[in-house]
């Protein structure tokens, strides 16, 4: 019992002040394509496991669709440019699905 | 006509209600067919870390009791007609607020026989969280934004 009484003690308040607060820097948030480095090989539609990355082989160009995107990496991780980052940005919401996608025109040597 | 009026009705209720509501909004949650990941995120906004009852925001077990409803899940074959059922019955203004990847736009599940791929395939949704799973402060965001509250809470320090 005191024990617990003392545990409680030493523990405080634990609620956060500000829950709006940045994610951790680790944290896998939105993706973000740099188009001066991509080539547009579009390895990383291939690899998308959830088609939130497309790309035509007849436009140097990338959409990202964020409200489809699982987080998962795999884009980042496969892109031999390193093109693609994963920001710790985690406040993606919306009131439109349109503000969600984004159209990135690249350089799109390897297109076609 | 009459549907016309009752949408108008609606949309100048949904301002109303955002007047009225200030620091008191009742939720009902709906797994439309999630994997309970999100669900576990929206219910850590309970817990002493984030304690949105604070706010006064509190989730209740009915949806006749709720101002917004909290989506989960790409809307299932099966539950397709609980959602439309819910949404049926939830009081106006009827705020549907889309969580996660898969109610957003179909995720990593798709759309398919199965599978609707977005829960705005069913219901009209006025805000969309992304995120797999997103987090209990970005939940908290899109539920600020439908309330027309997060550029506010921002400046405000939280």
């Amino acid at each position: 019992m005191f024990e617990i009484l003392r545990k409680i003690w030493q523990t405080g308040t634990v609620t956060k002040r500000q829950p709006l607060a940045e994610a951790a820097g680790k944290y896998r948030g939105k993706i973000e394509l740099d188009a001066a480095k991509c080539n547009g090989c579009r390895d990383c539609v291939g690899i998308c496991p959830s088609g939130a990355l497309s790309g035509s082989s007849d436009r140097p160009q990338i959409i990202i669709e964020h409200h489809k995107c699982v987080f998962c990496g795999s884009c980042a991780d496969n892109c031999e440019q390193r093109a693609i980052k994963m920001t710790n940005q985690c406040y993606l919401e919306a009131k439109d699905k349109q503000d969600l996608i984004a159209r990135i025109e690249v350089s799109g040597e390897k297109c076609g | 006509m009459e549907n016309q009026h009752t949408a108008d009705l609606e949309l100048s209720l949904q301002t109303r209600i955002k007047e009225v509501l200030g620091n008191s909004l009742h939720i009902r949650h709906v797994d439309a067919g999630s994997c309970n990941g999100c669900d576990f995120e929206m219910m850590a906004l309970c817990n002493p870390v984030y304690d949105v009852q604070r706010f006064g925001i509190d989730f209740v077990a009915s949806p006749r009791h709720a101002d917004m409803l909290l989506v989960t899940g790409g809307g299932t074959r099966h539950l397709e007609v609980a959602l439309q059922k819910t949404y049926a019955a939830a009081a106006a203004p009827k705020m549907v607020v889309a969580i996660g990847a898969c109610a957003c736009g179909g995720g990593v599940v798709g759309q398919s026989y199965a599978n609707t791929g977005g829960i705005d395939r069913i219901v009209p949704v006025i805000v969309y969280v992304p995120g797999c799973p997103p987090r209990p402060s970005a939940i908290l965001a899109g539920i600020l934004l439908a309330l027309d509250k997060l550029a506010a809470c921002r400046a405000a320090g939280f």
